[in-house]
């Protein structure tokens, strides 16, 4: 009787200070292993997406490859593509994470631990972080010999970078937050979230855009993000960066605010 | 229920030998078994209707996704490709961009849907229903290939109608150009039934699609002229029938094409034959479908 089953004392409730960093660490990890455990060879999927898009569109220019503010036009191509596809998954990771959370019912598991609201944020920021760059080095890898190779900037293509996976990773959990079912979820990737990714500079200049779409890409945050990161990468930007990098502040905190109560909430996920 | 069972399995072992007119009622009104024509078209002509209804149920997904994200395409390639590169073997780049990109859709959404298909009702154990009823090897094939061309179709042709509005979309050939799709419709969708009756899992046919169908589709001509390859590669592009269905489908839409379409015409023809045969033959063995 005297025999403790458990090695840890369950007598006695635990006490958490600050923060409760063992929940982030397992939350986090939890995303990340899941990530590698499920998908494996699929990891690889986004570097060949993009190796297809850089191969196509080398073989379609031909030795007519134009310069981009003096940047050739490869070397212009790669960081939208490697910021694309990485920013995709942060996106997907979070909410791929709760959508199949809340149809198993095992998000009980997450709510019902003590953790505080921004404590579950971070576990899954950092999960999503720690998931995206494990896909977006070999996209990196990939599309190095294509151009750009080592960034010119390196803080500051990590600063937007991370600013990138943050911001993608809050709004994947609002969006796995307000989808009921699978269907719901891949609506809103492939309706909203694949056109303003696509469509946000990561391809061409927006320089060369007609007057109407030209301002409505500077309205697009994920355009802000593929030019803070170009600049990093290429030292080329096609918008001043202080600009940039103001709305993707504003951009974030906004995200912030509202993914925290939506969660504080549990927004479609407490009864 | 289960005394429906009873009966109907010691009537047809034979157990008792004798069946008694109170057991008949179970039976409905006949005890003949129901005799088809060389054909089971009723039972195909459902098995379609099955296939069909399943992904226009879900039409957001199977049908609209897919033209959005094809119109993205002709999009990011017209704006970071239109102004280098402006007009590929006498017609402008984005005319030139667009059948290659309805054939890839097609192409893609009919590999999908039987591939899908047959991996959901493998992994659910619903194949039982498609395989217990009364329904050959080839009305099986026949079936599941007609929805995937039908699926195909149906994006192409929504596709070819939300492109209209910003490329002028000609028809050159209408012969050819009904022909390709259809053709390469149903070669995907052949392909994506042998897909989904090899695969255990989902991810098995993700990475088929991942690492088979898209790269074929998109190295084969959508966004070049292959006269742009290298020795090596041009000779190899004339030994893949991703080709031809996007030359051919093009030389219908825009009268311009790479090589002489009528030889697609028999590629295209061939591989769908030898595609169809190979289906055929694992159904009728039972591969990965029977124990």
């Amino acid at each position: 009787m005297s025999e403790p089953v458990f090695p840890l004392d369950f007598s006695k409730p635990r006490h958490f200070t600050g923060l409760n960093i063992l929940a982030i660490k397992a939350l986090s990890w939890r995303l990340i292993k899941g990530e590698i455990a499920v998908f494996k060879l699929v990891l690889l999927g986004p570097a060949l997406q993009s190796l297809l898009f850089t191969v196509v569109i080398w073989l379609a220019l031909g030795d007519q490859i134009p310069t981009i503010g003096g940047v050739p036009f490869l070397a212009f191509l790669t960081p939208g593509l490697v910021i694309t596809a990485i920013l995709q998954r942060a996106f997907e990771t979070t909410a791929f994470m709760i959508v199949h959370e809340k149809l198993e019912g095992t998000i009980a598991d997450i709510f019902g631990a003590p953790m505080r609201t921004g404590e579950i944020l971070t576990g899954y920021v950092l999960g999503a972080l720690g998931v995206s760059l494990i896909v977006g080095l070999p996209v990196w890898i990939i599309l190095s010999p294509f151009g750009g190779g080592f960034p010119a900037n390196p803080v500051l293509s990590i600063v937007f970078l991370v600013l990138g996976i943050i911001l993608l990773s809050l709004l994947g959990m609002l969006a796995g937050q307000r989808s009921r079912k699978w269907d719901s979820l891949s609506a809103k990737e492939v309706f909203i979230l694949a056109p303003a990714l696509f469509l946000s500079g990561s391809f061409f200049s927006v320089d060369q855009l007609a007057e109407p779409f030209h301002t409505m890409m500077l309205l697009n945050p994920a355009f802000h993000l593929v030019n803070g990161f170009r600049y990093g990468m290429t030292g080329y930007a096609d918008a001043p960066i202080w600009i940039s990098f103001t709305v993707l502040t504003i951009s974030l905190v906004v995200l912030l605010i509202a993914t925290w109560r939506f969660l504080d909430r549990g927004y479609r996920i407490k009864a | 229920m289960s005394g429906w069972i009873l009966i109907s399995a010691k009537t047809l072992s034979g157990i008792d030998g004798k069946v008694s007119m109170s057991d008949l009622h179970f039976f409905g009104s006949s005890m003949t078994p129901r005799r088809y024509g060389a054909v089971n078209w009723v039972g195909m002509g459902h098995l379609y209707e099955k296939e069909v209804k399943r992904f226009l149920k879900v039409a957001t997904q199977t049908v609209a996704a897919p033209v959005v994200t094809t119109l993205l395409f002709l999009a990011i390639f017209t704006l970071a490709l239109g102004r280098a590169v402006e007009t590929i073997n006498g017609i402008p780049f984005s005319q030139f961009l667009a059948p290659g990109l309805i054939t890839m859709a097609m192409a893609q959404n009919a590999f999908a849907n039987t591939s899908s298909s047959m991996v959901i009702s493998k992994i659910q154990g619903s194949i039982v229903d498609v395989l217990m009823p009364p329904i050959s090897a080839m009305e099986m094939v026949c079936a599941y290939a007609m929805a995937g061309v039908t699926r195909g179709l149906t994006v192409g042709l929504v596709t070819w109608f939300a492109m209209s509005f910003f490329v002028p979309m000609e028809v050159h050939h209408f012969g050819y150009l009904l022909f390709h799709a259809i053709a390469a419709s149903l070669m995907l969708a052949l392909l994506g039934l042998v897909g989904g009756i090899w695969a255990d899992k989902f991810d098995h046919i993700a990475a088929i699609t991942n690492f088979v169908v898209t790269p074929f589709a998109f190295l084969s001509g959508t966004f070049y002229s292959i006269s742009r390859l290298p020795e090596p590669f041009y000779s190899i592009a004339f030994a893949n029938p991703f080709f031809f269905m996007i030359d051919g489908f093009r030389y219908g839409a825009t009268g311009q094409s790479d090589a002489n379409p009528l030889i697609g015409l028999f590629v295209l023809t061939a591989a769908n034959i030898a595609l169809w045969y190979l289906a055929w033959q694992m159904i009728r063995r039972g591969y990965k479908l029977k124990a």
